[in-house]
């Protein structure tokens, strides 16, 4: 696995973890920086590097704790007047996401957004696969609360 | 709200772009690993095992190289006894001595390999670490306390001082000690002590000493 092929994946979850770019790029220089370090507790017989690197970005991550008041940002592409509705949608589903509580948080971008097997997200946070699927079964109805919410509410002014 | 619907709703969040330069800042300058040597725990041992059978080896045939050469070598032998009288011959011996303490240069066991590579490494490692003592101070004629005097007597050329010591309860050592040898025990006895009366069990004799030439 190449520098190429581990980046998108590691920077795309420590974006979603954080809701920053800034901390996101940090978070995955921190990454690399751990597993180049000497004595890295690296075994790549033991685990796949980036299921070891999304371990080591998530605890990252926590170290920097999105601020629930602060605005995610996704202003990463410029918003014609014809996608303000969809600007807006992407910036809902990203707070609900950036808020959910940091155990079902983590499980749920990494099981949703970055497709990872349940067992494999076992290993990079380092908990039973079972507890995976409970967090990620709280995190998808929180979810469904919070946006089923914001649907009904947008239907309602249009 | 049903599953579709809502990984609908997640997949409008779109991650941006990978930065430009976090690429080159990650690959730049990586830190360099310090190159640590660590031996397998398995090879590990198996070198040392190979250094140990090594260096026993070559104790126990080139015994006499591991030092400087003695000023004399006492080749003896040493019987045992059983309580029919009858004797065997337990080892050989090429010894020196330095005040009084026996320092073996090799013993071979006719019976037994095992004993002649043990002993060839133990006395290899007593003689580097200097753990032979000898007995107390000796007079001029080997004679030390504890230890009675019962004569003089000349063994294979050389003058020795005749010594005994008695245990009451298990049984007697006697030793002919030579004063121009360094005061070692060119012979000695073990007779226990058996039903009231002394019954030889153990003897070294002397079969000849070699003076070597001093380097």
């Amino acid at each position: 696995m190449d520098l190429d092929s581990l980046l998108p994946p590691l920077f795309r979850f420590a974006y979603r973890m954080t809701g920053s770019v800034a901390d996101a790029e940090d978070i995955v220089q921190e990454c690399f920086l751990e597993v180049l370090k000497p004595g890295s507790s690296y075994d790549a017989r033991r685990t796949p590097l980036l299921t070891y690197l999304f371990g080591v970005a998530r605890n990252q991550s926590l170290k920097r704790r999105p601020k629930p008041e602060l605005a995610v940002e996704t202003s990463h592409r410029s918003t014609p007047e014809s996608l303000a509705l969809q600007g807006e949608l992407e910036q809902v589903v990203a707070r609900a996401v950036t808020q959910l509580p940091e155990g079902q948080r983590e499980v749920l971008i990494l099981a949703h957004y970055e497709q990872l097997p349940l067992a494999e997200i076992a290993h990079a946070l380092d908990i039973e696969v079972t507890a995976v699927k409970s967090r990620l079964q709280r995190a998808r109805a929180g979810l469904k609360e919070t946006l089923g919410a914001y649907a009904l509410s947008s239907e309602k002014r249009s | 709200m049903n599953d579709t619907e809502l990984d609908d709703m997640l997949n409008k969040w779109d991650a941006p772009p990978v930065p430009r330069g976090l690429r080159e800042r990650i690959s730049q300058e990586p830190p360099r690993k310090k190159w640590k040597f660590r031996l397998p725990s398995g090879l590990f041992f198996g070198l040392a095992a190979g250094a140990a059978m090594c260096f026993i080896g070559m104790t126990a045939a080139f015994p006499q190289a591991m030092g400087p050469t003695p000023r004399f070598n006492l080749l003896s032998e040493v019987l045992e006894y059983k309580d029919d009288g009858s004797s065997t011959i337990r080892e050989y011996r090429a010894s020196t001595a330095r005040d009084g303490a026996e320092i073996m240069l090799q013993q071979t066991f006719p019976d037994s390999f095992f004993m002649t590579i043990h002993q060839g490494f133990f006395n290899t490692v007593h003689r580097i670490l200097g753990l032979e003592h000898g007995p107390a101070p000796m007079a001029s004629d080997c004679s030390y306390p504890g230890h009675a005097v019962l004569g003089q007597e000349t063994l294979v050329g050389y003058q020795t001082t005749k010594l005994r010591y008695t245990d009451d309860s298990t049984g007697r050592y006697t030793e002919w000690r030579a004063p121009q040898l360094d005061c070692i025990a060119m012979k000695y006895t073990w007779e226990k002590l058996v039903k009231g009366e002394f019954q030889l069990a153990e003897m070294k004799k002397p079969m000849t000493v070699r003076i070597n030439q001093a380097q």
